[in-house]
């Protein structure tokens, strides 16, 4: 791909934006970087391009115009007007994803999904090196795509965690494995319809060949679908029955055909839906050459993903745990499900438009109380009202305080939210480390 | 009159390498259905290979040193193609499900393969001794008996060592210049047995009829026809007839020139059957490339060249024949082998000689290549 002298221009200025800067700079493009922050907001970005001599400029439709090629941050709406705008006059508009996969360096397993992707992601990576095959592990989350072209080689497997987003503009985008761990009802703020999150996930096929391998839950209806149009070899996981050519779970261990992968009681994970993540981390590392004993050992030594289920401490008998990547209901319903019962759930946050009802019965069965937190705290209660007693807290440290002065022995508090972050916090991230906090300071 | 033995260095290192050759990539195919599908360890499938390559080389040892011309005799003759008519006999009613194998604890021995150095033999004595008379109405008893030994094979589901037997002996008889008119009346009879047999059972004639028409265009229609519909879906319900051969393309596809690297084949995972038997060409194709499936070819040239070269060289009538039906059966199964993988022939199970898994018949392929190591020593 050559961009010497092509007028470039990086929409968002978080991590990938300036990941996406570094690569075009490098490449001999004339960057342009914008973002929806004025520069002051922004000093570290501000000084890291200034350094660089590239333009940092607030984003208004001007900057848009007279560009080449135009690189949109996955936090940045693929529809925004300027960029149809743009793309109706011809200039090309694609996301960090397919700006690095032109340099990216050897295969990449892709992984997708509305839920697991990070936990699959991590293990899938943490399987390839327990079984010495060369990796590196980045995407949505974590290192920026970008960032890892620096370091990819011929032989050494991509290992990149894809969201929707990144999916939707992609154009030349390749994956050797592409997995999909679910599809469930996400991010229907962005995409607007349940078919359009679908296709765009779906496009992760786009530009596969017979040589290559799909990676599908056999459980989930639409990837059911995806098999129908995906050219690659398939391989399929379930939890439900036993299935061909792929992993599956009896309810005791996962198999491999007939032969046994792992005892679920090796598995160091809690819940069900990890026993999934696994399967289909197990099937994208089968593939990229991992030996079949390895990678029963390598998962049972899986150490866990921070902010998915995390045990942070046990106080005065209460379990404490983190799930603050519970960013939907559907990975709140996961959590959930986990545990046996004496639940006590904060729940809340900036809300995506999603539906919290699926959440009534489970919560009626296992939960003491919710703890209710951030804007959404209101729609969220008049979703959950009479399926478990709420109380409305606020802000996570009154969840938090409330909770340690509620709990018994041989309770749990989980914080696993089913919204976004970005109402009180800086991310789920920043929520997470807020929670663990909060928890490491509470007295025994 | 002292001759001096001379190994063929160049046929026996071939075959060395061929069979070592087989002994990596069968393990290289078998190592995951090892231990996913039968639960044992994963050199299960190379162990008792080696067994077997063990005892075949001494078999091919024994075989090289003792004169050839000490098997031109009734006995040898007779003898070989009675042991294996009596073992075909015995393993129909001792093996109910497929008529194939004897069973010995965990190894097992499939009879229908030595019918090929058996017919070799056999052909090779009868020959050397009415090569002047071929035309006569004597040589059409071995050329009945021949056939008839084929129909008895025939009966155990093993079509694919059959077709070998049957094409080895119209060429040696072709060589041996028997009449056209006899020659015609055996390749017809042949050609009804082999058309009876493909029709007899429906996953046969499912194969034949998508390898030849997959557009549904011609042949199809015939079969339309005559109603015969209902037969040939009897087998696609099952399993589709070109999976098999679609998986084997992807293998060899994805191998490119150089390769994927040992082990590394994806398609002997789960996609390809019989990776480690039949189909083993294609993973070496997958894991080498096309090195790698252009070294076995060549390993199959240098052994086709060794072995017709004799036709020139042998001192004798018998020498001359037994050389070239041990040649053809071997070089003709392995054409027939590589046709199917590539997806030129329709599907055949038929083992790939010294490379695939599968003991008796490495046994008997090194059995044969013995005796054509003993000619060529004993050559001019």
């Amino acid at each position: 791909m050559d961009l010497v002298g092509a007028k470039a221009l990086v929409v968002g200025m978080a991590k990938s934006g300036l990941a996406a800067v570094e690569i075009l700079a490098e490449q001999g493009a004339q960057v342009t970087a914008c973002d929806l922050r004025a520069p002051e907001e922004l000093p570290e970005a501000a000084q890291a391009l200034g350094a660089r001599g590239i333009p940092l400029l607030k984003q208004t439709p001007e900057v848009f115009e007279n560009q080449d090629l135009i690189v949109i941050s996955p936090g940045v709406p693929a529809d925004l007007p300027e960029l149809e705008k743009a793309r109706s006059s011809g200039v090309r508009v694609i996301g960090d994803l397919e700006l690095a996969s032109w340099f990216l360096q050897g295969d990449i397993i892709g992984i997708t999904g509305s839920n697991g992707k990070t936990t699959t992601t991590a293990m899938t990576g943490h399987i390839l090196q327990h079984c010495g095959i060369p990796c590196q592990v980045g995407g949505n989350i974590g290192t920026p795509p970008a960032s890892l072209i620096r370091s990819s080689k011929p032989g050494v497997w991509n290992v990149l965690e894809l969201s929707s987003f990144q999916l939707e503009t992609i154009g030349a985008f390749h994956a050797k494995v592409a997995v999909v761990t679910n599809v469930t009802p996400d991010h229907l703020d962005r995409h607007h319809t349940m078919e359009a999150y679908t296709a765009a996930k779906e496009r992760i096929f786009e530009n596969q060949t017979a040589e290559d391998f799909a990676v599908l839950n056999a459980d989930d209806p639409v990837c059911l679908g995806y098999a129908q149009t995906a050219r690659g070899r398939l391989l399929w996981f379930s939890r439900a029955k036993p299935v061909s050519p792929g992993l599956w779970f009896d309810g005791q261990s996962i198999r491999l055909g007939e032969g046994i992968l792992l005892e679920a009681r090796d598995f160091p994970l809690k819940g069900s839906h990890n026993i999934e993540n696994a399967m289909a981390a197990a099937a994208a590392a089968l593939v990229a050459g991992a030996r079949p004993a390895q990678i029963g050992a390598a998962l049972a030594a899986f150490p866990g993903v921070e902010h998915r289920l995390e045990f942070v401490r046990t106080v005065r008998g209460a379990s404490y745990y983190n799930d603050s990547k519970a960013t939907n209901v559907d990975a709140t319903l996961k959590a959930v499900e986990a545990f046996e019962g004496g639940l006590w759930i904060i729940l809340g946050g900036k809300d995506k438009n999603s539906d919290y009802r699926p959440l009534r019965d489970p919560l009626r069965e296992k939960a003491r109380a919710a703890l209710l937190i951030g804007k959404a705290a209101p729609i969220i209660a008049s979703h959950l009202g009479g399926a478990a007693p709420l109380i409305h807290c606020g802000d996570l440290a009154s969840a938090v305080a409330a909770a340690y002065r509620a709990a018994q022995p041989g309770d749990v508090v989980l914080l696993s939210p089913a919204c976004a972050s970005f109402d009180q916090f800086q991310s789920f991230e920043h929520r997470g480390r807020v929670f663990k906090t909060l928890v490491m300071n509470l007295e025994d | 009159m002292a001759q001096t033995l001379r190994t063929d260095w160049t046929l026996f290192v071939t075959i060395v390498v061929m069979v070592c050759l087989g002994l990596v990539f069968v393990y290289s195919a078998s190592s995951t259905v090892a231990t996913l599908k039968f639960e044992k360890e994963s050199h299960y499938f190379l162990l008792r290979q080696a067994v077997y390559a063990v005892l075949g080389f001494s078999v091919l040892m024994w075989f090289k040193r003792i004169d050839y011309r000490k098997l031109c005799s009734p006995l040898w003759a007779f003898g070989g193609m009675g042991v294996v008519v009596f073992c075909l006999l015995l393993v129909y009613f001792l093996d109910p499900k497929t008529h194939r194998w004897f069973r010995f604890g965990s190894l097992s021995i499939q009879p229908s393969e030595f019918a090929k150095p058996a017919l070799a033999i056999f052909l090779a004595w009868f020959l050397s001794r009415r090569l002047h008379v071929i035309n006569g109405k004597h040589t059409l008893l071995p050329a009945l008996f021949s056939v008839l030994l084929m129909g008895v094979v025939v009966v155990f589901p093993d079509f694919g060592t059959a077709l070998v037997l049957v094409f080895t002996a119209l060429t040696v008889f072709f060589v041996a210049g028997l009449n056209k008119r006899y020659l015609a009346l055996v390749m017809l009879l042949g050609l009804l047995l082999g058309v009876y047999t493909i029709y007899s059972k429906p996953y046969r004639f499912g194969r034949v009829v998508h390898h030849f028409d997959p557009e549904r265009k011609h042949l199809y229609l015939l079969v339309k026809h005559f109603g015969l519909e209902p037969y040939l879906n009897r087998s696609a319900a099952n399993r589709d007839p070109t999976y098999q051969v679609r998986q084997s393309k992807i293998a060899i596809g994805s191998g490119g020139i150089l390769g994927v690297g040992l082990m590394q084949s994806k398609q002997k995972l789960f996609y390809l059957p019989e990776a480690h038997t039949d189909f083993i060409y294609a993973v070496v194709g997958e894991e080498a490339g096309l090195w790698g499936c252009g070294a076995i070819l060549f390993g199959f040239l240098i052994i086709a060249w060794r072995g017709f070269q004799l036709f020139w060289l042998a001192t004798d009538d018998f020498g001359r024949y037994l050389a070239l039906a041990i040649t053809v059966s071997i070089v003709f199964q392995a054409f027939v082998n590589l046709s199917v993988v590539l997806g030129m022939l329709p599907t055949k199970g038929i083992p790939l000689p010294m490379i695939s898994n599968g003991g008796s018949s490495l046994l008997s392929t090194l059995t044969q290549l013995g005796i054509l190591l003993s000619v060529r020593e004993r050559a001019a």
